[in-house]
């Protein structure tokens, strides 16, 4: 983990975390959201979900005979690894939307704009904050956007290419709920297509037009 | 100042700057409009069912400073989700996501404290969304407006909903806020908080880490200071907020630690849990819903719910030692206690079952088979109760923290995820930690690496609920490598103060394994020493207090930094009512449902549902309609002839033949302000319809600015914020169960968080009055300490109904259940003093009389010397504040009656149970029916079949084969035949009637004549039970009782006397009276000293003397009244004379 600074990508900072303990504890936990505060819920619920896969592989592990090679422990933390990776990589290659349950810790490249970025980008794109909140929640299925309009989004946010796509990969946020009660976590609904996006966002006929003609 | 009120302030500014500036303020889309544009907001209006609602009504959008908001509604309806999101942009700047649930611009800034809402609504989401809510209403209806629409323009709620299209609810709301609310505090009264120095103690403490860690922290040192610098150094570090989990054991503490930090920490706050445990026990129990096999929002079941759980399924019950057949809620009540209790002690139905039997194994005597087959029948009842509590689905206060605690402890998985999440854990007023708490907390916080606790063993005052000083010294031994520190500097007190307290310290059982107390006061002296007051009569210490509060005025010191903080509630009302009547105002609220103005407003809700419409007897006292009390006579006659619903036959009344003009007057009103209101709405509806629709009563209300006027306006608010909350699980009409609810929470005590004056009110310039339980956390200038003599402060132990079985609380294995309780008792009492003592800043007074009532003497509390002579100084016979002249008193009502010279044993019984019942029962006529339970109703058969016994045994010799055969008449007649456990009900009966025979064999019964006693204020007539004879000519006078005997106690009922009495005029020596208990088989003579009899004699004298004087005082009962059927109507009685056919 000494290799990782602040701006390590996301992916870097999980993959340190998840080696750098067999079992995460609050103490490994503390220290990475310390070290990357913006990454904290992202690195909880990581830290949570590598819990549940060890319980789950320990339950397999029992039944199963003990690789040679490598521990059973890193072994288990290499896969669950790859498994996430391969999540992300297959949300870009094909944007198909994340169908599993497991989290998928991916940048927002519209999480650090300031409001009065955000409504100049929203102004540039000819939207409005509906729609945007739905770029930036990842509500809309990837498959069903032109390549042109992700990569109008990249130049815009500046942002390279595969990370907005692996952003719109993911599975979809939900912005406000950052208040953890077990009841009050709002669902996070399921993608809409592009079209049906820009069609139910409040958005104006003219406005309508320009971002299907993106 | 209040919470609420800078949110208030800057909506109100808002709206006026708004106005100003041409935006119309009766058209709420018009103003949110115009606060869109001038907030730089953007407004987006969508579909409701459009996905990007995400299920919300509305929300706002901190990132793009957009308020996104569902179009369905009306106009006036969409401006409150509007401004409600408006709220969150203004006051959270942060975004927000707004369900059905949380917008409510209605809502109450305070919930009502009874019930469930004591677990939710205290956390830190729900009070963002109460702000915004708050923010909603003062924004499109400001309080200065409302006050102006209906006082000035004289607008009632309908007209003021149709000109501006808000909801009725907001503006009800909104006016009871604007009009019984007393106005807020000009600036100048808030005092700035002080700003202690560095503090070396306080610091250290903060900064510590890396093993567990408990701060015991004296009275005034800071503790909630160094809570929040904890949090400050976390943050500092880096430390997630969203990790910290603050775990307090009050709702008052938990509000107080977010206020606090959400002013130091703003951003961070949000996103910290801060909650009581059992807050956090039900969030824990929805999350893990499924682990546990319960639905994802289990409903919460209360006190009552259990009881009412209980009593349906009573007859399957096994009770023998607990039975209770009158009166059932009073025994499920212990019991309900005691299942409590156990689960506080993580005691399950079968662990509470090993105990009970290992007990009855081990019994030697019959004391201890007693002791442990009452445990058993606890335990019977817990597995019954548990089983029906799994079949609703439900969950009680205690398993919010046993079953969360118990899955953690099973799954160390799940244990894991939650230390993960929860990091960081504090906990404040660790005193109050009890075995379960304690190891939810355990399970929590795991080796305690990041565990940090502080508390004060000495102000552990929660014994009821299994708190000890004890808990706090097992920290040590709970958590490896634990650090123990402490403050040491009091920031509260003089140094006399200090020192008093400090001294006292030394000798609690609590200080036992703590720190020794070793405070500086940073304020350094006083002027003052402690003063112990001494007096020779109780009058003359409230006349003392008195005169020692103004004294102290005198001096600079305001009213409304003094308190009065006595041990029990009932003294508390004395010397609340002493004060009164010499002019000093108090803010004390005492008992809600039990102040005039608000049995006015019961009163008034009766009449929706009481066809005979008892509530005229308050009515009429009440001054708008002032009906005299010949005519309030008159008409409840007639209501029961109509025989229809009162409301219905209300505007009939005034013509009913021999009225006054003034009551037929009084009654054309009170039909104008009632006829037309629905019976079928909520009482909250009816009286806000009542309220400020109708009878203009808040308007007259709102023009009063004489304090003791502001506290019924607050007294009123606070009733009609009760009110608002339905209890969920009950059916029926809403009035009424609103009514019964009342009585229910009266009658198990569950009403006492709703004499905490609202927070809105706190400012008022008067002497603040409160028991010694609701000072904690507090502070005043001056404390008067009043009753500390013995039996008083310390109070008496009075054992335990229901003891837990040996070996269920941990760490008083070695004691007895009895000492445990004495001991827990004692150590409970000496918290109680010393929170009592280390509330005062500069002034600290304490009171005592010297002698009873009756001139014997009164020593004085043990307590007062733990304190060296020279830390208090004894002072006697202070001066005393005497009553003013002309002070009203109680008159006496006038009746003339036709015939007024003879009584019945059983109506003199009542007056001696309580002369206003009997006022109200037997002079007036008044009392419906008393709901029939299955008990009841058979009870009353079995009334019916010892009066057939009387006659039958006159002539022969009846069996049990013919007592069924007669009972089956009358329980087919009027038994709970329809009841689901009918045959549970007539097998008991069965039983009694089997006793009944049994215990008339071999006796030669004869007519049970009515026997006179003549005394000099009149004659009373006895019509025994029972009359038999001996083989030798013995007259035996039976009273028969279908339940079991009372202790000591039972023969000093005055109708045993009166037998004995009546005996005596009739037959001179030879008779006997005897006493036939059929649930415990007893029959035996009953003995009466001459000397008793004597007594009773001049006292049943002088009660036929009061009777025909017309002094009918009230006898207040915690247990009988709520259960009287003049509780609503007690103790208002309109003006003038009473002539009785």
């Amino acid at each position: 983990m000494n290799q990782t600074t602040p701006n390590t990508p996301l992916r870097d900072v999980l993959y340190a975390f998840a080696l750098a303990k067999a079992k995460p504890d609050a103490e490994l936990l503390d220290e990475y959201v310390r070290r990357y505060p913006s990454h904290a819920a992202v690195l909880t619920d990581f830290a949570i979900e590598m819990v549940l896969d060890a319980a789950k592989d320990e339950l397999e592990d029992a039944s199963k005979p003990t690789a040679l090679e490598v521990t059973p422990t890193v072994s288990r933390v290499m896969s669950h690894f790859q498994n996430r990776l391969f999540d992300v990589r297959r949300a870009v290659m094909t944007g198909a939307g994340h169908t599993s349950g497991s989290v998928v810790p991916v940048a927002n490249p519209f999480a650090m704009l300031d409001r009065k970025a955000f409504r100049e980008l929203t102004r540039i794109l000819q939207a409005n904050p509906v729609f945007m909140a739905k770029l930036r929640d990842r509500e809309i299925d990837p498959g069903t956007m032109t390549d042109g309009f992700q990569r109008r989004i990249a130049e815009e946010t500046k942002a390279p290419l595969d990370l907005v796509a692996a952003h719109f990969g993911a599975r979809s946020e939900v912005c406000a709920g950052q208040f953890y009660k077990a009841d009050e976590k709002p669902t996070a609904a399921s993608k809409q297509s592009f079209e049906e996006a820009v069609k139910t966002s409040g958005l104006t006929e003219e406005q309508q037009r320009y971002l299907l003609s993106l | 100042m209040e919470a609420f009120e800078p949110i208030r302030d800057i909506a109100a500014r808002l709206h006026a700057e708004l106005v100003s500036t041409g935006a119309d303020p009766f058209k709420p889309m018009d103003l949110t409009e115009a606060a869109i544009r001038k907030l730089e907001l953007e407004l987006v209006w969508l579909e409701p069912e459009n996905p990007a609602l995400k299920g919300a009504r509305a929300l706002f959008d901190g990132q793009s400073g957009a308020v996104i908001c569902e179009n369905s509604a009306e106009p006036g309806d969409r401006a409150q989700l509007v401004a409600h999101e408006i709220g969150h942009a203004c006051i959270h700047s942060s975004s927000s996501f707004c369900a059905s649930a949380d917008i409510d611009p209605s809502r109450s800034t305070e919930a009502a404290p009874v019930g469930l809402q004591r677990v939710e609504d205290y956390g830190a989401r729900e009070r963002r969304e109460l702000q915004a809510n708050v923010f909603a209403r003062e924004f499109l209806l400001p309080r200065s407006l409302a006050r102006r629409l209906h006082i000035d323009e004289a607008w009632g709620v309908t007209k003021i909903a149709e000109r501006t299209g808000l909801s009725k609810h907001l503006i009800r709301q909104q006016t009871f806020d604007a009009l019984l609310l007393p106005p807020p505090p000009e600036e100048s009264t808030v005092a700035a908080p002080r700003r202690p120095r560095f503090d070396g103690s306080q610091d250290r403490a903060a900064a510590h880490r890396d093993s567990a860690f408990q701060l015991q922290a004296g009275p005034g040192t800071g503790k909630t200071r160094t809570l929040v610098k904890r949090v400050l150094s976390l943050l500092r570090e880096g430390v997630d907020p969203a990790a910290m989990l603050v775990l307090t054991f009050s709702n008052r503490a938990a509000g107080e630690l977010a206020e606090r930090l959400a002013s130091t920490v703003p951003d961070a706050a949000p996103h910290i849990w801060i909650g009581t445990f059992h807050a956090f026990g039900l969030d824990l129990v929805r999350r893990y819903h499924d682990s546990l096999g319960l639905s994802a929002d289990p409903p919460l079941f209360d006190r009552s719910d259990a009881i009412e759980v209980l009593e349906e399924i009573l007859p399957t019950l096994p009770l023998i030692h607990y039975r209770n057949l009158w009166d059932p809620a009073m025994v499920l009540r212990e019991i309900v206690a005691a299942i409590s209790r156990a689960k506080d002690e993580m005691t399950d139905p079968a662990r509470y079952r090993a105990l009970a039997q290992a007990m009855l194994d081990a019994a030697r005597d019959d004391d201890a088979r007693v002791a442990a087959e009452k445990c058993l029948e606890v335990a019977h009842v817990y597995e019954l109760y548990e089983q029906a509590l799994r079949k609703y689905g439900g969950v009680d206060f205690g398993d919010l923290i046993m079953r969360p605690a118990l899955l953690l402890e099973s799954s160390p998985e799940l244990q894991t995820i939650v230390q993960l999440r929860h990091r960081h854990v504090l906990v404040d007023e660790y005193q109050d930690v009890n075995r379960a708490s304690g190891r939810l907390l355990k399970a929590i916080a795991g080796d305690g690496k990041r565990l940090w606790v502080v508390g004060d063993s000495r102000q552990a005052i929660y014994r009821f609920r299994g708190a000890s000083s004890a808990n706090m010294a097992l920290f040590s031994a709970e958590y490896e490598n634990a650090a123990v520190d402490r403050l040491s500097i009091n920031y509260r007190s003089s140094s006399q103060v200090i020192d008093a307290f400090q001294a006292f310290a030394q000798r609690m059982g609590a200080s036992t394994g703590m720190l020794p107390l070793a405070l500086n006061a940073d304020r350094g002296s006083g002027p003052a020493l402690p003063q112990i007051r001494v007096f020779d009569m109780l009058d003359q210490e409230e006349e003392g207090i008195a005169a020692s509060i103004r004294e102290l005025e005198g001096a600079g010191v305001k009213l409304r930094d003094q308190a009065v903080l006595c041990r029990s509630n009932k003294r508390l009302n004395e010397i609340a009512a002493a004060l009164e009547a010499r002019g000093i105002p108090v803010l004390h609220l005492g008992s809600l449902f039990e102040r005039e103005e608000v049995r006015d407003l019961l009163a008034i809700l009766s009449l929706a549902v009481d066809r005979f419409g008892d509530g005229l007897a308050r009515i009429g006292a009440m001054p708008r309609y002032a009906l005299p009390l010949q005519d309030v006579y008159l008409v409840t006659r007639r209501l029961r002839e109509a025989d229809q619903k009162a409301l219905d036959v209300l505007p009939d009344l005034a013509s009913t033949t021999g009225l006054t003009p003034e009551g037929a007057a009084g009654l054309t009103l009170l039909a104008q302000d009632l006829v037309g209101l629905p019976a079928s709405s909520s009482a909250w509806e009816f009286l806000s319809a009542y309220l400020l629709d109708r009878s203009g009563l808040v308007r007259e209300m709102a023009q009063r600015e004489a304090i003791t006027d502001r506290m019924r306006s607050v007294a009123v608010w606070q009733f009609l914020n009760f009110v608002r909350e339905q209890s969920p699980t009950r059916s029926g009409l809403l009035i009424r169960r609103t009514l019964d609810r009342v009585r229910q929470l009266v009658l198990l005590a569950e009403e006492r968080d709703l004499r905490q004056v609202p927070a809105a009110a706190i400012h008022l310039n008067a002497v603040r009055l409160m028991t010694v339980h609701g000072s904690k956390g507090l502070e005043f200038e001056a404390v008067h300490i009043p009753g500390l003599t013995v039996s008083s402060f310390p109070t008496s132990n009075r054992g335990q109904r229901c003891p837990p079985p040996l070996g269920m609380i941990v760490g008083a294995e070695t004691l007895t259940i009895a000492e445990e309780s004495k001991q827990s008792q004692e150590h409970e009492e000496q918290c109680l003093f010393f929170v009592a003592l280390s509330r005062a800043c500069t002034y600290l007074r304490i009171y005592r009389a010297r002698f009873q009532e009756n001139g014997n003497k009164r020593s004085p509390s043990p307590f007062l010397a733990w304190i060296p002579k020279e830390r208090a100084v004894e002072i006697d016979n202070p001066p005393t504040l005497l009553l003013p002249p002309g002070v009203p008193r109680l008159t006496p009502i006038q009746i003339s009656q036709a015939s007024v010279d003879q009584i019945t044993d059983s109506r003199l019984s009542l007056y001696d149970k309580c002369p206003r019942r009997y006022f109200y029962t037997h002079v007036l006529g008044l009392g419906s029916a008393r709901k029939a339970t299955a008990f009841s109703r058979t009870h009353d058969c079995l009334y019916k079949l010892i009066d057939w016994l009387a006659d039958t045994r006159r002539t022969g010799n009846p069996t049990v084969a013919d007592a069924e055969a007669a009972f089956e008449v009358m329980w087919q007649a009027r038994g709970p035949t329809d009841h689901g456990f009918a045959a549970e009900y007539r097998r008991l009966a069965s039983r009694l009637i089997s006793a009944l025979i049994r215990f008339g064999a071999g006796q030669r019964f004869r007519d049970s004549e009515p026997l006179a006693i003549d005394f000099p204020n009149g004659r009373v007539i006895v019509k025994p039970d029972e009359m038999a004879e001996l083989p030798n000519g013995t007259v035996i006078l039976r009273r028969v009782r279908t339940g079991k005997k009372r202790h000591s106690d039972e023969y000093d009922r005055l109708d045993y006397t009166l037998y004995q009495l009546a005996g005596e005029s009739r037959f001179g020596s030879g008779f006997e009276v005897h006493a036939l208990h059929l649930t415990d088989e007893i029959s035996e003579p009953v003995e009466i000293t001459s000397k008793k009899l004597q007594n009773r004699r001049a006292n049943s004298d002088l009660m036929l003397k009061s009777i025909s004087a017309g002094q009918f005082p009230t006898k207040v009962d915690s247990v009988t009244c709520p259960r009287c059927p003049h509780f609503f109507i007690c103790a208002a009685t309109p003006m003038g004379r009473l002539a009785l056919p």
